[in-house]
């Protein structure tokens, strides 16, 4: 049995009347990917921001690698990747800047900072444009050194929020390779997507949140075997089933 | 601890990246104020230079030989070669019509009149007044004849009290006045030698100030702060495109965010002071005074509390746009408030009051002190520590305000 | 036209919803009159610094003299030590010092002639000369009285009546002459004050408002840069009927901005006749037009917020002080030559002359036409270059 490097137990975080989570729990085993899915408005960019320690719980808490994000909120920075749904770059510099500024935020040396970041921009295509200004590159550009500079530092634990927004097949196509390389490689993987094919394909196990509770929480093939078929079935009827099809802010 | 501060120094150092990249705004940045110093170095050169002689016009609408008429001709001045330095010279003006129409037309400042019962009032005891007739301009005219006046006044005064005690003690002790009481007429025409007598040593002549003494630390106040002002928008910026946050979710601690944030923003500012000071000194020749290490004291205090500053309102500001009104705003209220653009010491005093407010007012009172006044290092003190107070204020409040995600 | 003049209001209203927008635009200029007012306005007063070193220290009549002094209420009293004198007399730092020699207090005590002394540069400077004036003042007035004590003594010599009386007696009438003299002076200004409101209230509105119109700018970029304005050019929208919309909301804010700022100069100041109050608005709609090609260009050509910003108020300043807004600028000089280039120069002269020289529109036919000039220039010069997109069209 594999090893739970995740614990999030009985989370809660409210803004003003607002209860964005409310009582989350869930594990995620070491070299997993999983899947986090919900309407606009669920909690789920609420959730990973308490579990990348930008905010704190109101109750509960999270343990990443056997540290308390409470107690221990740096040991668990040292351990995690994030790559956000904004994409939160430098666009005036350049994308080897982005990263090895990043990197060595991360604690690594100029040279280490260097280095990786060199090996992320292969690993993304990017090479050639090490030195291009960011404000000048493609949406799907935009977003792989988002990704990229989350590889920063070598995390264990990656959050990716939504990181195929509104770019091309081919570069969607080039981040799924990415994260399924990171996870052939032993890397642990929270992916939120909108995109159901995507969380189908990618993730060990998903979890849907809705109304800031986690509504269900299985693999993909378990949770269409509850509605129907799972070759006839897709993740987003099973999405659509439990979360219903009003509208959501 | 040695993790936060290359924390703080890698954050101070992308921020002057980011600021160099932009090549036009570091442009304005580093010309923008000396297009004012230029300018108002045209504007005001020559003033501080002024050392005409003083002119004081005289007047009487008396007769001939009444006792006004003795009075200025014995002040009036017939040989300017005789004059001693800053001695005023005395002119006689006949026609007391033509010199008011003089004064309204304001190609005379003033002048000082005896009125038509002056010899009466005096010699009779029920008094008489001297008129100082002026323009609305000539404020030290209006001084110096006010001066003149209180000095003729004073002369016959003592006259008369010299006249009314020796009669009075006369007639105290049952004693006869015939021929005992002094003429007061005679007294006050005689004149006669004063008890305290004045000197004159020249030491040298007067030189024409150089404006820039002035003129250059205004604007570097200004400039510091507006600069750093709106620095606050970039920060808000970074607030917005979530940076600040990815920051944090590495392990950069909150204290090392807004360190090195700060750092960045006082490193321009350091630049900035530099280049105004050498600018200043190799082409427009300014003394920095009996202390230089006093002036650039102030200069790096001015550059800290505007960094505190900036920090405040990029904590305070919810949007960009917002944060680049506020800086403008608040840098064009501060700069004249504070003494920038025309120096302090000529304004009323209730504006040198109000100026106390500004952190502006504090520094360009302190550069006056030590470049204009020859102040030593020790006066311009409570300036120093004015502007130390303003920037702990900033920074407790941004401190407290600190936010680094817009949803917080 | 229907379209640019939606997008106009739409400026406008936002414009005078946004808070920070009208405070800035409307709040800073009352504020900053206020101070110039305060500032330069109603009759300065001479205030002076007498600057003394006291060698008689202690002593009764440098006391007394100092003291004297100090009452004067247009005169502040420093005391410096003697190598503190001399060191800022020689740097220039100081123009005149009065020295009060040692003994001073002992010559006068016993009669005899004592001696100040003044030392200078050149004449003293005008500061310098009237503060010995009023010196010399005090001087004559403490010098008389110790005068006119030996001279009544003088007088009575022989008569039998005691000196310590006679020092008494003379003492009382000193003091009631100093309470109510034979002579007093009195102040007559003539000639009119130099009319300030007038003379500061157009610099600081075209101040103003050029500043709102050239900050707009940055507006226009940070439109551009997040693509605001590509989106209205799919609506049926054409770049050119979008250019003319900038440039008129442009011109209405401006030209509301200063009807409410003349409002309320009218209401507080009564500057104004009805017509000259509609010539000055014509003035300021020419004004705020000139203006906004001007803030067009700099949108065009800035690429950054920042850009926009540090363009717009570097531009605005210099045409404000090459105006004339905070000092006269000396006819014939190098400044005087460069203010021709400035549109505040003309804004501000044909607003002189309608409000405070109660002049007509056919009176600044000139600075009119040289606005106008700068319109059609300027007009065309930013459609050119005006682009919606970054880089693009």
């Amino acid at each position: 049995m594999a090893e739970a490097f995740l614990v999030a137990q009985d989370l809660h975080k409210s803004f003003n009347d607002n209860k964005a989570v409310n009582g989350v729990s869930f594990t995620i085993d070491k070299g997993e990917i999983f899947g986090l899915l919900g309407p606009n408005g669920a909690g789920k960019t609420t959730t990973i921001r308490i579990l990348s320690t930008v905010l704190q719980p109101d109750r509960g808490d999270v343990t990443i690698g056997g540290y308390s994000v409470r107690d221990n909120a740096d040991a668990v920075r040292r351990r995690i990747g994030v790559c956000p749904q904004e994409l939160a770059l430098y666009v005036d510099l350049s994308a080897l800047d982005n990263l090895v500024f990043f990197g060595r935020m991360a604690g690594l040396s100029g040279k280490e900072a260097r280095a990786q970041a060199m090996a992320n921009l292969e690993l993304m295509g990017l090479t050639e444009r090490a030195k291009g200004k960011v404000d000048k590159f493609s949406g799907g550009m935009k977003r792989r050194i988002n990704l990229a500079i989350a590889l920063m530092g070598h995390p264990e634990l990656l959050f990716l929020d939504e990181p195929t927004v509104g770019i091309d097949p081919q570069s969607r196509n080039n981040i799924y390779e990415t994260i399924e390389g990171l996870r052939d490689g032993g890397m642990t993987i929270l992916y939120t997507t909108h995109y159901m094919e995507e969380a189908n394909r990618l993730c060990n196990r998903v979890a849907i949140m809705d109304g800031g509770k986690i509504i269900a929480m299985d693999t993909p093939y378990a949770l269409k075997s509850q509605i129907g078929s799972p070759e006839q079935v897709t993740l987003e009827d099973v999405f659509l089933r439990l979360t219903g099809r009003s509208l959501r802010d | 601890m040695m993790k936060n501060l290359r924390h703080v120094w890698f954050i101070a150092l992308k921020d002057l990246k980011l600021f160099v990249t932009d090549r036009m705004a570091l442009f304005f940045f580093v010309i923008f104020p000396f297009i004012f110093v230029i300018m108002f170095n045209f504007i005001l050169s020559g003033v501080g230079g002024e050392d005409s002689r003083l002119e004081l016009h005289l007047v009487t609408r008396e007769a001939a030989g009444s006792l006004s008429h003795q009075i200025i001709e014995a002040m009036e001045t017939k040989d300017d070669s005789q004059l001693r330095p800053g001695e005023p010279k005395m002119v006689w003006d006949k026609d007391y019509d033509k010199a008011r129409q003089a004064v309204e037309d304001k190609s005379l400042g003033g002048f000082l009149a005896f009125p038509a019962d002056f010899t009466q009032g005096v010699l009779m005891g029920y008094g008489a007044k001297l008129e100082v007739v002026t323009n609305p301009d000539a404020t030290n005219v209006r001084a110096a004849l006010n001066g003149l006046a209180q000095a003729i006044a004073s002369r016959i005064s003592a006259q008369h009290v010299a006249t009314t005690a020796t009669n009075w003690l006369l007639v105290e002790q049952g004693l006869s006045t015939f021929g005992q009481v002094p003429d007061m007429g005679q007294g006050i025409a005689a004149g006669g030698e004063s008890l305290i007598a004045f000197k004159t040593e020249k030491v040298g002549e007067v030189e024409a100030e150089n404006p820039s003494n002035y003129v250059i630390p205004g604007y570097l106040v200004m400039f510091v702060f507006f600069a750093s002002a709106l620095s606050a928008e970039a920060i808000v910026r970074e607030r917005q495109n979530h940076t600040l946050e990815r920051l944090l979710a590495s392990s950069v601690r909150r204290e090392a965010i807004l360190g090195g944030i700060f750092a960045g923003t006082a490193a321009k500012g350091l630049i900035q002071i530099l280049i105004f000071w050498a600018v200043g000194i190799l082409a427009f020749h300014i003394e920095l005074g009996l202390s230089p290490g006093a002036v650039i004291l102030l200069s790096i205090l001015m550059v800290i509390m505007s960094s505190a500053f900036a920090i405040m309102l990029a904590t305070l500001a919810k949007t960009q746009r917002s944060a680049g009104s506020i800086a403008v705003l608040t840098s064009l209220l501060l700069a004249p408030l504070g003494g920038c653009w025309w120096p302090l010491f000529i304004m009323p005093r209730w504006m040198q009051f109000i100026a106390k407010i500004t952190p502006h007012g504090w520094a360009v009172n302190g550069f006056n002190k030590l470049m204009l006044f020859g102040a030593d290092f020790s006066a311009a003190v409570p300036e120093m520590l004015a502007l130390l107070g303003f920037a702990v204020v900033f920074a407790a409040i941004a401190v407290w305000r600190f936010r680094t995600s817009a949803a917080q | 036209m229907i379209r640019p003049i939606l997008v106009a209001l739409l400026e406008v209203r936002t414009y005078l919803q946004d808070k920070g927008d009208l405070g800035f635009s409307l709040l800073l200029p009352i504020v900053i009159f206020a101070l110039m007012y305060g500032a330069f306005g109603g009759q300065s007063q001479f205030h002076g610094t007498a600057h003394v070193v006291d060698e008689d220290q202690g002593a009764p009549y440098s006391a007394l003299l100092l003291e004297r002094l100090g009452e004067l209420e247009n005169l502040d009293v420093e005391l410096l030590s003697l190598p503190e004198a001399d060191s800022q007399l020689e740097r220039s730092d100081l123009l005149m010092v009065l020295y009060i020699p040692n003994g001073f207090s002992d010559k006068l005590a016993s009669g005899e002639q004592a001696q100040l002394v003044f030392k200078q540069r050149g004449n003293g400077g005008q500061e310098g000369q009237i503060v010995a004036s009023l010196i010399r003042g005090v001087v004559e007035e403490i010098s008389q009285e110790l005068q006119v004590q030996s001279q009544v003594k003088n007088a009575l010599a022989g008569r039998g009546i005691s000196q310590d009386h006679i020092q008494i007696t003379v003492q009382k009438f000193l003091d009631q002459e100093r309470q109510y003299p034979i002579v007093g002076v009195r102040e007559e200004t003539v000639g009119t004050s130099p009319d300030l409101v007038s003379q500061f209230l157009p610099g600081i509105v075209t101040m103003f408002v050029l500043f709102a119109i050239t900050l707009s700018s940055r507006a226009l970029v940070e439109e551009r840069k997040k693509g605001t304005l590509e989106r209205l050019l799919t609506t049926r929208l054409s770049v050119g009927q979008l250019f003319v919309g900038k440039f008129l909301a442009n011109v209405c804010r401006g030209f509301v901005q200063t009807f409410i700022l003349l409002t309320l100069a009218y209401m507080v100041f009564r500057l104004f006749t009805p017509l000259s109050f509609v010539e000055a608005l014509l003035i300021a709609l020419i004004f705020s037009a000139a203006g906004s090609t001007l803030g067009l260009i700099i949108a065009s050509v800035a690429r950054t917020e920042d850009q926009a910003v540090w363009t717009s108020v570097t531009f605005t300043m210099v045409m404000v002080m090459l105006g004339g807004t905070f000092f006269s600028i000396s006819e014939g000089s190098a400044l005087y030559i460069a203010s021709k280039a400035s549109i505040n120069t003309y804004a501000n002269a044909a607003f002189k002359t309608i409000i405070a020289q109660g002049g007509s529109l056919a009176d600044v036919g000139l600075e009119l036409g040289v606005m106008a000039g700068v319109i059609v220039v300027g007009l065309v010069l930013s459609r050119l270059i005006f682009r919606v997109m970054p880089g693009g069209k």
